[in-house]
């Protein structure tokens, strides 16, 4: 039943985030009226993930629908740190359309949702992989804004901001491949298998490594900087969802069949 | 000379192609212990004295900077990207594709060929910055060394990982295991079913599996996440039954792993992770990391 409310958890929440964004447009508003506003927002969701998590008794992030619902949730929170922390007015308005987004696509295609999680997802790794997971793919999102920002307008201080956001995202990436590492080898005996998202997941790391690598040795190449954000971007999708278009994902074993 | 460098590297990966055309896939077995050993001793031993000797030459320099560490992820990617594509383990007859490895990619000379050169530049890039009195280097020295123990072990590990299927009817001593290839062979240990549960949700999804199991003398009990460990390097999983059946399986299938590089996997993955946990804290930040931004990196 709950799940069938979520429309007006979503619908209050981008309000109050469209509001915040709106405000921080403005030239009189102090931050703090966006932020209290975007804090709402953050608040709402949170709390439908919250009641999600309690109703089901288990941890909502098995389901595509789940982890757009932690997507939305992170790149709110990520779009407010972005604006306190560098003061761009306009990065709630794109964090807001881009959690907007896939709150829509939730709302649209409501998935069936039940307590039973398979035996192989029932582990103490199985919430920090995926949360620091999402959290990373929502500072990506907010990576590629920035960097098209940056292309569009040919201003340095945004590609300075998408440094900022790529280390902090690869840094949680990095800790996301590692724990299902670990976890992978306590589930199925292997660190590393080779398995398709395991593979999509070592092709964006390596994408994002040589956006570091390359800041580094050539810091004047902003554009190639720019495009590879969002190649690395495009690889994160493929990670997410995109492999299970795939006709390699038939061998993955995150398609969880039966006892795997 | 970065040109001309990048040109070897090209025809290396030629080369690379050239073998598995010629003599198929990488030969794996081959290179088990003591094999792999005396290779990763002559291979690091090798790339120690070019770098000590030959440091101060113009390919060396190329060789060890970062020019050459985007070349090598850019070839990784596009060796992953096959892995990516292309369905892996799939039937095929003697195409071009097929005998370049691409449908056993993992094991084709050049995926091997890529990863030796990834691993190569890694080595030179941590020899090049090893010592350091800068406490933020560290975070240099975690995130590189940490890959570099992962690298290496998974790649020089791999032939020594073993894995037997054990097809364990209950109450009877089973001491065979099937390899990959439906190989048997003898088991160092006994192993016996006693009982197996399964429990469901209440839309008949089942919520845990349990196998209750005598290994020798020692009873112990296996769930999917819980394995069992045998000793230091091996370890036991649940990795099937009779379906129809459920709780009254006549049968369980479990899968004994041996992998002898874990540790040195995990002491590699716990550097990583803090070399990680400190790229979050203290992010691009020029002047909070210091000068590790413009030093390190070529």
């Amino acid at each position: 039943m709950l799940w069938n409310n979520f429309y007006l958890f979503a619908i209050a929440a981008m309000l109050l985030s469209a509001g915040g964004a709106a405000l921080a447009w403005h030239p009189r508003s102090k931050r703090c009226w966006p932020t209290v506003l975007t804090l709402g927002a953050i608040a709402v969701l949170a709390s439908f993930v919250g009641a999600l998590w309690f109703s089901l008794q288990r941890p909502p992030l098995r389901t595509m629908g789940e982890t757009r619902l932690w997507y939305s949730l992170f790149s709110i929170i990520v779009g407010l740190i972005t604006y306190r922390h560098w003061h761009f007015k306009w990065i709630l308005s794109f964090t807001t359309v881009l959690s907007a987004v896939f709150c829509i696509i939730n709302i649209v295609h409501p998935e069936l949702h039940d307590r039973s999680m398979m035996p192989a997802l029932q582990s103490a790794w199985f919430v920090p992989h995926v949360a620091v997971y999402m959290f990373a793919y929502a500072i990506m999102g907010c990576a590629v804004i920035t960097a098209m920002a940056s292309l569009i307008k040919h201003k340095i201080e945004f590609l300075h901001t998408t440094d900022n956001l790529i280390y902090i995202g690869i840094a949680l990436l990095t800790l996301g491949i590692l724990s299902g590492a670990v976890w992978a080898k306590q589930a199925w005996g292997d660190y590393w298998s080779w398995d398709p998202k395991e593979t999509w997941a070592a092709i964006t790391w390596a994408i994002y490594m040589i956006y570091i690598h390359l800041r580094q040795s050539h810091a004047t190449w902003h554009k190639t900087a720019c495009l590879l954000v969002i190649i690395g971007f495009l690889g994160l999708q493929m990670c997410w969802y995109g492999f299970s278009y795939l006709s390699t994902s038939l061998q993955s074993v995150h398609s969880y069949s039966q006892i795997q | 000379m970065k040109f001309k460098v990048f040109t070897y590297i090209g025809a290396y990966i030629v080369a690379s192609a050239i073998i598995q055309l010629t003599g198929g896939g990488f030969p794996m077995h081959f290179m088990a212990f003591p094999v792999n050993i005396a290779a990763a001793m002559v291979w690091t031993g090798m790339l120690y004295l070019l770098h000590s000797r030959k440091g101060d030459t113009e390919w060396m320099k190329v060789l060890e900077g970062g020019d050459c560490s985007i070349l090598a992820l850019v070839l990784f990617i596009a060796g992953c990207l096959v892995l990516g594509f292309v369905p892996q383990q799939s039937d095929d007859t003697y195409s071009l594709w097929s005998r370049l490895g691409v449908f056993h990619f993992t094991t084709s000379w050049i995926f091997i060929a890529i990863l030796l050169l990834l691993m190569s530049n890694l080595t030179l890039v941590i020899l090049r910055h090893r010592s350091t009195n800068k406490w933020c280097q560290y975070r240099f020295l975690l995130n590189h060394i940490g890959l570099w123990l992962v690298l290496f072990a998974l790649f020089f590990g791999a032939p020594d990982t073993h894995k037997y299927r054990i097809m364990a009817y209950k109450n009877i001593p089973e001491r065979m295991g099937y390899d990959v290839d439906a190989q048997p062979a003898l088991l160092n240990f006994g192993l016996t079913l006693r009982s197996f549960h399964v429990s469901y949700y209440g839309n008949g999804t089942p919520s845990s599996y349990k196998a209750e199991i005598k290994v020798d003398r020692s009873a112990a009990t296996i769930e999917v996440n819980k394995p069992y460990a045998v000793s230091w390097k091996e370890k036991i999983y649940l990795v099937g039954y009779d379906v129809e059946s459920g709780s009254q399986s006549p049968y369980c299938i479990f899968e004994s792993v041996v992998q002898p590089w874990d540790y040195i996997i995990l002491i590699g993955i716990i550097g990583m992770a803090l070399g990680a946990l400190l790229l979050f804290v203290y992010g691009s930040d020029k002047h909070k990391a210091g000068e590790e931004v413009s030093d390190v990196m070529e």
